[in-house]
């Protein structure tokens, strides 16, 4: 990538907006380009500013709007009911098949959700399997492109002050990213994704304990523990170290996920 | 609570900040923004279907918003700040030019760069034209991707990403005609 392609995909790239081949172009761009890498910064503080601009003539967040918004909220949905559509209300034998189908339905889900995991998955693991789908179907955009773990182990933490160790892979486990910030049911977290021989596999890192973590499957893994979960056809498996918690998501099986996890703990 | 009010909560309240955000930009006065952002949860309210759910939830709740304030901007007396200009009425806007540098904004300490920053950003991003604040508005305030910016705007995402460019370049061209015009020079030395 030549100076006059980044200045093309800069504020995609800063948007998040970029896919991750590209991504990881205009990063090494900025790594090696001192003129380019002082316009990202401008770029960012053009940003930062307005950012802080564009929050600061709204209330929001104060505890006087959000009172207001409950208020507002309170109001329409007491006094103001939705009616349904007339094309959506079904005629009686409409609605008796449409029933059985929706039983049949579940049913059926249920029995293929007992078929993987033994039990229905809880709040956490959809909440890491929906994130790492939404990553995919975003074109994987990281704010950091890199393959060195302390590179992106130093980035996450000057960003989310979590003080991390990804996991150190070698060529033959597979390779790492980049990582971006991201939210875990509304609080920060750090995603960092992998490379794994074609598959995609993310590493969340968020701070705190989950209790949901202890509704999932437990498993010793070289000496430490670790919980497993299988929805939807990912995997999920987490562990806590300190005061994080970190979950892979892949579409791989838990053994590779496993592995992932241990070269973390190396 | 029954189920269809827990539901439809489920889906906005963790966006009413935002909305509250982006109202203020589009509305003059902070009443007719608390209005704004009323007149939007309740139309979404009416709207809502347990059985057909929006499935972009944030780019429904806004195209909602969006188009009261047309609606306002055609026929009530409320000052609308920012007028959504509609799909069929925009002529196409070229990306930046690529072959144009960044407008310079170098040759000032970090320290000079950040007062001048604080000073110009808001009256640079009030200088561009309706149809660049608001792409920026809704991904900066609204903290919509460029998918679903397309989905409020109804237009391609290619459109989305060609008007963000030049939105961004034009708050950099208003920037740098900024930090040239006497104006900046005379208030950096008071």
């Amino acid at each position: 990538m030549n100076c006059r392609e980044l200045r093309e995909y800069l504020f995609a790239f800063l948007d998040s907006e970029l896919d991750a081949a590209l991504s990881i172009e205009v990063q090494r761009h900025l790594e090696q380009c001192p003129e380019c890498a002082r316009e990202a910064e401008i770029e960012r503080a053009i940003r930062r500013q307005l950012s802080q601009a564009l929050h600061e003539c709204s209330e929001e967040g104060t505890q006087s709007a959000d009172s207001q918004l409950d208020e507002v909220l309170a109001r329409i949905t007491s006094n103001d009911k939705p009616k349904l559509k007339r094309a959506l209300l079904p005629n009686r034998w409409v609605a008796v098949l449409s029933a059985a189908a929706v039983i049949g339905f579940a049913v059926i889900i249920g029995v293929l959700w007992r078929g993987e995991a033994g039990h229905r998955p809880n709040q956490f693991v959809d909440l890491l399997i929906a994130d790492f789908e939404h990553f995919q179907e975003k074109g994987q955009p990281l704010q950091i492109a890199s393959s060195d773990p302390i590179e992106v182990s130093n980035w996450v933490a000057d960003q989310t002050a979590f003080q991390v160790t990804l996991p150190a892979l070698t060529d033959t486990h597979g390779k790492l990213l980049g990582a971006r910030k991201c939210t875990i049911d509304g609080k920060p977290a750090a995603l960092a994704a992998y490379d794994l021989h074609g598959s995609l596999a993310s590493l969340v890192i968020m701070p705190g304990a989950n209790p949901d973590i202890d509704n999932m499957e437990r498993v010793e893994h070289q000496g430490h523990a670790h919980w497993v979960d299988r929805c939807k056809g990912h995997t999920v498996v987490a562990c806590k170290r300190g005061a994080l918690v970190y979950a892979a998501v892949s579409k791989l099986p838990e053994d590779r996920l496993l592995a992932l996890m241990t070269n973390s703990e190396r | 609570m029954d189920e269809l009010t827990s539901e439809f909560l489920r889906h906005v309240r963790p966006l009413g900040g935002r909305l509250q955000a982006v109202a203020r930009k589009y509305c003059a006065r902070r009443e007719d923004a608390a209005d704004l952002v009323q007149e939007t949860l309740l139309r979404a309210w009416r709207a809502f279907s347990p059985v057909e759910g929006p499935t972009h939830p944030r780019a429904w709740l806004f195209s909602i918003m969006r188009n009261i304030v047309i609606d306002w901007h055609r026929s009530t007396g409320r000052q609308v700040l920012l007028v959504p200009v509609a799909q069929e009425e925009l002529t196409e806007i070229a990306a930046t030019s690529r072959d144009e540098p960044f407008a310079p904004l170098c040759g000032m300490s970090e320290e000079q760069f950040r007062e001048f920053l604080d000073r110009a950003v808001v009256r640079a991003f009030d200088a561009l034209d309706a149809p660049f604040r608001e792409v920026v508005i809704l991904s900066v305030a609204g903290d919509l991707s460029y998918r679903e910016i397309a989905d409020v705007l109804d237009c391609p995402v290619g459109t989305v990403m060609s008007r963000m460019a030049r939105a961004r370049g034009a708050l950099r061209e208003r920037l740098a005609d900024f930090a040239r015009s006497p104006l900046h020079r005379k208030e950096a030395r008071q």
